[in-house]
């Protein structure tokens, strides 16, 4: 026994050796310049003129105005395959590159588009949140979303449906997710599919479909410039910009459905570089700047630490879950 | 559980080790078969996954207006089955329309969503297990996007791939490591058999029970005996030693394993052990231990023909000793009674004789004679007080006159009593045998005769026997065993040994002069007189 017991903890100390020698390597690299070191790369994984490059921009231009960071910082578009580009991309980075995301991390894994898993990446932050809208083009027949929902319902096929960047993400979840509650067979719904926001808006404005599921940001200029009509929200107030535009809720729908976007770093950035940016961002979402961000966007503030964001993805993650295996089958 | 140990230390060996060895080898293929048939099925599901994604994409697909145009889409899912490994293809538009199917009369019928449900409402890509196509299979789910710039999504592609198949790979790999366990256990039984004969050869075929009754046995049957049994190894370490051997050697301490032997008897043993010429090996001697007389016998151990120590028997002798001392003199009185009566009948029949003759002053000579020679007996004997010393001078005496021999005693004579049995047992044996020896070696003389004298001076005893025999040749060689210048050598020549012997126990001295016809052995031994025994403050 005593015998088994030297080997073990032979075992124990040569482990805690090489451990110890590879953790004081990486801090002695860490010790010789502050974090950071080098230029910031901010990746967002869409077109410009989407939601998640809107958010990187607008972080970029804060941070940077606000002089919360002192490296230069670049905003890099790496679209495609709903993020999943980007993310492959921030993947193989080191601390220095930081990347937008939202739901569509935890969705591509379950849709099966992606083995990427928000548990591959450390999330630094969510910095807000918006609601969904459904918008149609300013000289579309339909008036409101309930009047959608009818032609849906009598045939599933009557309406082309933009949504993007692909499916599964929270556009087209919340759009499901009502049309299903609304008794629509979503199985038959016949949607097009682009790679960013600002696409959608072309389409819909140039009557290539006949709705779109947006977020308020990507809607929202558009309808007040009278291009195009948002016949419903997710949210659960009214929108301060133009009070008119109705909910579900207001529609009879109970319904409401945050679109959250958040950030998030490389896998094994260090407790330094997490400290860093929890500070840098707790900043931030207090400053000027990134209010008139927010109030410009129609985004509501929705901050949490990294700490707060780990809670947070995993509790999202079973409710993506939940709602996917359930669509289409309640019937 | 302890009726299950209770069988032969073979049948246990084997058992532990085909047990150990089958468990070890059955495990690691259950685990192995577990991990391979594992890896199977996540290569089916990457396989059929890869695959759906492929058709998904193609663009005979793609391109095929809205998934219409069945043959086509037919053809190249046939000809995709053929090259890949893949079982069958169903392609669906979103209409739940049937384009491509493993059973071609189903082709064009309509068919809900259901498992792929995921893949038409979400763009899900994932695998699911099924039943519902020809046999149970794993099948994956793609969705089909037709378009360019704005995608659309239009159909559904389903790729199975028989889970018989994945069965039957695990059953090929467990028939091969079928052969590999049976050929392991068969080994291990091997083995097992050839380390339990191997134990078993040890162990002398003894089971360990046995081994340990044996073993109690031993150490029962040596606490029995009377006769001390010590083994030590050759530099002198006991190894073994019983309890009669640990009375003998005395000393507080409850144990005498490891001790040295040599420790015990000073020089003695030493000398003997080296002595390693007669008797195969045996050999003895007597030494005092704790007041004892105590016999040595040493016997070599052997292992592999080799001396690897000794057997030490320690015999105690001391009653044996006086006993045949005490037989000694009663053997002499009996000689004596005889010789005496033989005597007695003499003069009775010279004074019968006499009175015949009415010779009556003759009668009185004979008497006064006789009378006188009682007289010279106890006034030689007067000054010796130790009464067993007293009865084997009488005795020899007798035997002495009975052969015709003039036995005189110093008139010198004197001798304390001695309380020391040893002593007097040892004294018994000296004076007993030189005088014998005396005897013998002057009965072919004309007058023969021996003087006697013991002698008490300063703690020192002295005895002197003088004959006038023919005297020693060879003085050197006298006091060895076995040394007799008597005929008819066997069981001869222990008496100068047994002089010898004593008087080395008494810490004394002999000596032997032989010149111009007279034979004088002369034996010093200091002897502490009664009452000095206790001498710490002698002015006391």
């Amino acid at each position: 026994m005593k015998g088994y017991m030297k080997i073990f903890s032979g075992v124990i100390l040569s482990t805690a050796l090489v451990l110890g020698g590879c953790s004081s390597g990486d801090s002695s690299a860490d010790s010789e310049a502050a974090y950071p070191s080098k230029n910031i790369e901010i990746v967002a994984p869409a077109t410009p003129g989407g939601g998640w490059d809107t958010t990187a921009r607008a972080m970029q231009n804060v941070l940077d105005s606000e002089e919360l960071v002192e490296s230069n910082m670049n905003v890099v578009n790496k679209p495609g395959g709903g993020g999943e580009v980007g993310w492959q991309y921030l993947k193989g980075k080191d601390g220095h590159s930081l990347s937008i995301n939202s739901s569509l991390v935890i969705a591509n894994n379950l849709l099966g588009q992606s083995e990427l898993t928000y548990e591959d990446f450390t999330p630094l932050a969510v910095l807000a949140t918006e609601w969904m809208t459904v918008a149609v083009p300013a000289e579309s027949e339909i008036e409101d979303g309930i009047e959608m929902l009818d032609k849906l319902k009598e045939d599933p096929k009557s309406l082309k449906i933009g949504v993007g960047p692909a499916l599964g993400n929270n556009d087209h979840l919340s759009f499901v997710r009502v049309a299903e509650d609304y008794g629509v067979d979503v199985s038959q719904l016949d949607y097009m599919i682009y790679e960013s926001g600002g696409d959608i808006l072309t389409a819909l404005m140039g009557g290539h479909i006949d709705v779109a599921t947006l977020s308020l940001s990507e809607s929202l200029e558009q309808h007040l410039g009278g291009s195009i009509n948002i016949i419903a929200t997710t949210a659960d107030a009214p929108i301060p910009e133009d009070e008119s535009i109705q909910s579900w809720q207001d529609q009879g729908i109970d319904f409401t459905f945050p679109h959250w976007r958040g950030i998030m770093g490389p896998p094994d950035m260090t407790e330094e570089e997490i400290a860093y940016w929890d500070e840098t961002f707790a900043e931030m979402v207090e400053t000027e700047g990134w209010q008139q961000v927010l109030d410009n966007n129609s985004w509501e503030d929705y901050y949490m630490n990294s700490e707060e964001t780990s809670a947070f993805l995993e509790e999202q993650s079973v409710m993506y879950e939940d709602l996917m295996k359930k669509a289409g089958l309640t019937e | 559980m302890k009726r299950f140990l209770e069988v032969s230390l073979e049948t246990k060996i084997n058992g532990i080790l085909i047990g150990v060895m089958s468990v070890i080898i059955i495990s690691l293929s259950v685990f192995y078969l577990y991990h391979s048939s594992n890896e199977y099925y996540d290569n089916a599901k990457r396989l059929t996954l890869q695959s759906a994604k492929t058709i998904s994409f193609l663009p005979s697909i793609t391109d095929s207006d809205n998934l219409t145009d069945n043959e086509k889409i037919q053809t190249l899912t046939n000809q995709y089955i053929f090259e890949n490994d893949i079982d069958f293809v169903i392609v669906k538009n979103k209409d739940g329309i049937i384009l491509s199917h493993p059973n071609p009369s189903l082709i064009g019928e309509h068919e809900p969503y259901e498992e792929d449900m995921r893949a038409n409402i979400f763009g899900a890509y994932y695998t699911t297990v099924t039943d519902k196509y020809v046999e149970p299979s794993i099948m994956a789910m793609a969705p089909i996007y037709i378009g360019d710039e704005a995608k659309q999504l239009s159909g559904v592609v389903k790729v199975g791939y028989f889970e018989s198949k994945i069965t039957d790979k695990v059953m090929n790999k467990l028939y091969q490591l079928l052969y590999i366990i049976i050929f392991f256990i068969i080994l291990s039984f091997f083995i097992s058999r050839w380390f339990g004969k191997y134990i078993k050869s040890e162990t002398l075929g003894y089971e360990p029970k046995q081994i340990t009754m044996i073993l109690k046995n031993r150490e029962n049957i040596f606490s029995a005996l009377d006769e001390g049994i010590i083994a030590a190894d050759l530099s002198g370490k006991i190894i073994y030693i019983n309890a009669a051997a640990r009375k003998y050697l005395g000393s507080s301490a409850d144990t005498h394993v490891n001790d040295n032997i040599h420790d015990y008897f000073k020089n003695d043993l030493e000398k003997y052990i080296e002595k390693n010429d007669s008797n195969h090996g045996i050999r003895y001697f007597e030494t005092y231990l704790n007041d004892k007389e105590i016999v040595v016998i040493i016997n070599n151990l052997y292992e592999k023909e080799v001396r690897s120590g000794h057997v030490i028997i320690l015999r105690d002798m001391t009653e044996m000793s006086e006993l045949s001392n005490k037989l000694t003199i009663v053997e002499s009185l009996f000689d004596d009674l005889r010789a005496q009566s033989h005597e007695y009948k003499n003069r009775l029949h010279l004074i019968s004789g006499l009175l015949e003759m009415q010779k009556y002053h003759g009668i009185r000579d004979v008497l006064d004679d006789e009378i006188d020679n009682l007289n010279l007996y106890e006034k030689n004997l007067i000054g010796i007080e130790e009464d067993s010393i007293k009865a084997l001078l009488i005795a020899k005496m007798n035997k002495a006159t009975e052969k015709q021999v003039n036995f005189k005693i110093d008139n010198q004579s004197q001798m304390i009593p001695i309380s020391n049995k040893h002593k007097i047992n040892a004294l018994i044996t000296i004076i007993s045998n030189l005088i014998d020896n005396a005897i013998e070696a002057v009965l072919d003389q004309n007058e023969p005769e021996i003087n006697f004298y013991i002698g008490y001076f300063d703690g020192w005893l002295e005895i002197v026997v003088q004959d006038n025999g023919s005297g020693i040749n060879n003085e050197e060689n006298i006091f060895k065993k076995g040394y007799s210048t008597k005929n008819g050598g066997f069981n001869r020549g222990y008496g100068l040994y047994n002089v010898t012997a004593n008087v080395e126990l008494l810490d004394g001295y002999i000596d032997v002069k032989s010149r111009n016809g007279q034979t004088v052995f002369t034996v010093e031994a200091p002897i502490v007189q009664e009452g000095e025994y206790n001498n710490e403050n002698p002015y006391s």
